[in-house]
């Protein structure tokens, strides 16, 4: 027998190491991949949630979230290799020029 | 039989996004995320989101990530040196932990189980619903998505080209 809130705590721990994980990283691609990691997580209590209600909101809504994330990865990617271009490092510790 | 299809799933994930965020290698990173993506295609099985977890596989773990391995791929990656922990980062720690202990303990005392569904919650549905009441969404998402991968090619592109 498997309750929601199961889905619910797995969908929290993930939302919260990807969390973790863009405090501690210092690589750019890397905290893209954890902005991922959190989208995943929070798709995983929609699903939870429309299967609850027996709706298809929910469904539809990480629909929405697929899609957006793929066009948030296109333009955040190239603007990765962008950055990696002008400046030869995507860690974030290097990419000071904006401080006084 | 659901339960240890649960676990394995959820153990699965769990595991690949802490290997996630303390792999020093950006690749083996990458390779994570697609196993934690996996296992959430699997729990969306469990879900009675067939379709979604196709999508999840298709378009995550094939589209998107083999996007991330291009660009991690071109932009040399190196290992991170450093701690593994950076000092400001131990500050975070408590308040995430506390953050989502709160939300645990007031998720957990209010939800109801699953219940026999209703109205099966299967592709018919899900495409009359998307092209009735969500068309509208469905349509400027089409936009969003053309004009994201044009900006993409467009700012990504070589000068000199």
């Amino acid at each position: 027998m498997i309750l929601p809130v199961y889905f619910i705590i797995l969908s929290l721990i993930l939302f919260f190491l990807g969390a973790f994980g863009i405090f501690i990283r210092r690589n750019l691609l890397v905290m893209f991949m954890c902005i991922e990691l959190m989208l995943n997580s929070v798709n995983l209590a929609f699903v939870t949630f429309s299967r609850m209600f027996h709706t298809f909101d929910g469904q539809l809504t990480v629909f929405f979230v697929i899609t957006v994330a793929a066009a948030e990865t296109a333009v955040g990617l190239a603007i990765i290799l962008l950055v990696y271009r002008s400046r030869k490092t995507i860690e974030i510790d290097r990419l000071t020029s904006l401080r006084g | 039989m659901e339960l240890a299809f649960f676990l394995f799933f959820a153990v699965t994930g769990i595991l690949a996004a802490v290997g996630l965020i303390f792999q020093r290698n950006p690749i083996y990173s990458a390779l994570c995320l697609i196993v934690v993506i996996a296992s959430i295609g699997g729990l969306f099985l469990l879900l009675q989101a067939v379709f979604l977890a196709v999508l999840q596989i298709v378009v995550y773990a094939g589209a998107i990530m083999a996007l991330f391995l291009f660009v991690v791929m071109m932009v040399d990656p190196q290992k991170e040196t450093g701690p593994a922990i950076p000092a400001g980062a131990r500050l975070v720690l408590p308040v995430l932990l506390l953050l989502a202990g709160v939300v645990i303990w007031v998720m957990s005392s209010s939800l109801p189980a699953f219940s026999p569904s209703a109205i099966p919650l299967d592709l018919k549905g899900l495409s009359r619903e998307l092209f009735t009441s969500y068309v509208f969404p469905f349509e400027s998402i089409a936009i969003l998505i053309t004009s994201s991968v044009i900006g993409a090619l467009y700012i990504a592109k070589k000068e000199d080209v």
